[in-house]
């Protein structure tokens, strides 16, 4: 023991050390028990690769081509891919500025436009018997880059063409990956910064 | 970040995601940011990432709120996937992005093979996606343009046999057998294209038709039993 030093001192400095390491540990024990969930989670996740392994489906893509066309949506890339292990499709539609995408005509028509867009792809998937499962679309900017993804059921979809749910309902089942446009902000915004 | 103004809820509605949605405003013409903006924003009041509140007759005194922790939580969840409730589907729908550019790619890989008779480059896409059967129907295409006829049909036998472990598997024979068939009377036209004599291209194009004749009207001699 030091000199000078009393044993109360003492006692209430290593007591302090066993509380500071106790916090310090119980927070790494959380911090590890909330990465190995997220790695769990993801783990029992499909995979993407192995779920659209399959080969696209011609027919169903020149269906929701001509859909898309009819609702004023021209220049978009449509891919349909069979999930796997399932008897629905997925529709994938890249809007890309650099293939000359243009929704003009969806755009000038606001809500009734997209209602259109939606009716028929809803009428298209029903009549030629697509089993498009869940429709995606991906938007890339004029240096074709990926901005971000927007996904839903086309269960929702037909529902709202049929009148059975709202548009805000619609949008609360809608999921959206904005990572990449976020990231493109940070990064503009590190730019000008400088 | 909070702020306060008097005007219609849609335009107040309309500032905060503009912040978000910069690089696409400038890549859109007006109408088409205006349109985006507006359903961005709607989302973002649905998923609680925005609180809308407007008081005052009318409902023109609106105040908004943008909520960076629902925002980092909603992102977070993208990343991390159905954890936040989203199922497994519409999870693997937004991951997709990849699996679509590497699809791309090899398309274009083996079209450049199909259309210049380069069996590598074929290659190439079918070890890029080994279990996309439209791959094999090419090569077996080329094969058989090229008088191959016993190695077209392993690459015939080999697509039908990838699609053959996804109807066991449980999936739609129909669906399958129609991409199957589709995919490969595309394969065979390419080849015809460039060789339109051909006899056995001709052969195997009219034997596709006829399944999927068959598989269309559901009859006995369908591929999926009628």
């Amino acid at each position: 023991m030091a000199e000078g030093a009393s044993p109360e001192k003492s006692r209430s400095g290593r007591g302090c050390l066993w509380g500071c390491g106790g916090c310090l540990g119980l927070m790494i024990a959380s911090a590890c028990l909330v990465v190995a969930g997220f790695v769990i989670i993801r783990a029992l996740q499909p995979d993407p690769e192995v779920l659209f392994s399959g080969a696209s489906d011609p027919v169903a893509e020149a269906a929701v081509e001509n859909a898309l066309n009819n609702a004023g949506i021209f220049g978009a890339r449509v891919t349909v891919i069979p999930t796997k292990g399932s008897d629905e499709q997925l529709a994938y539609v890249v809007l890309d500025e650099v293939s000359g995408f243009s929704m003009d005509g969806l755009a000038e028509g606001g809500d009734e436009g997209l209602a259109n867009a939606l009716l028929q792809l809803d009428a298209a998937n029903r009549s030629q018997g697509l089993n498009i499962g869940q429709v995606a679309m991906e938007y890339r900017d004029e240096r074709g880059e990926p901005l971000f993804v927007v996904a839903t059921d086309q269960e929702d979809i037909e529902a709202f063409t049929a009148g059975e749910i709202s548009r805000e309902e619609l949008l609360a089942g809608t999921e959206i990956d904005l990572s990449n446009l976020l990231g493109g902000i940070e990064a503009l915004s590190e730019m000008s910064g400088q | 970040m909070k702020t306060h103004h008097k005007s219609p809820p849609r335009r107040v509605l309309l500032l905060p995601l503009i912040l978000l949605i910069t690089p696409l405003l400038t890549a859109c013409e007006s109408a088409e940011a205006e349109f985006f903006a507006e359903l961005a924003v709607d989302w973002a009041v649905e998923k609680g990432i925005m609180s809308l509140e407007c008081k005052g007759s009318g409902q023109t005194d609106c105040t908004y709120d943008l909520n960076e922790t629902v925002l980092g939580v909603y992102l977070t969840g993208v990343k991390i996937g159905t954890a936040f409730g989203r199922s497994p589907e519409i999870q693997a729908a937004l991951e997709a992005g990849d699996v679509v550019y590497d699809q791309e790619q090899a398309d274009e890989l083996a079209e450049q093979g199909a259309r210049e008779g380069d069996l590598s480059l074929i290659d190439q896409a079918i070890e890029s996606r080994p279990d996309d059967w439209s791959y094999h129907d090419q090569r077996a295409s080329v094969l058989t343009a090229q008088g191959n006829l016993a190695a077209a049909d392993e690459s015939f036998a080999k697509a039908e046999s990838l699609v053959q472990d996804r109807i066991a598997a449980g999936e739609s024979c129909y669906k399958l057998q129609r991409n199957l068939l589709n995919n490969r009377i595309s394969a065979l036209e390419i080849q015809l294209d460039k060789d339109p004599s051909n006899a056995e291209l001709n052969d195997r194009y009219a034997g596709a038709f006829e399944q999927l004749n068959a598989l269309e009207s559901g009859g006995p001699a369908s591929p999926c039993g009628g």
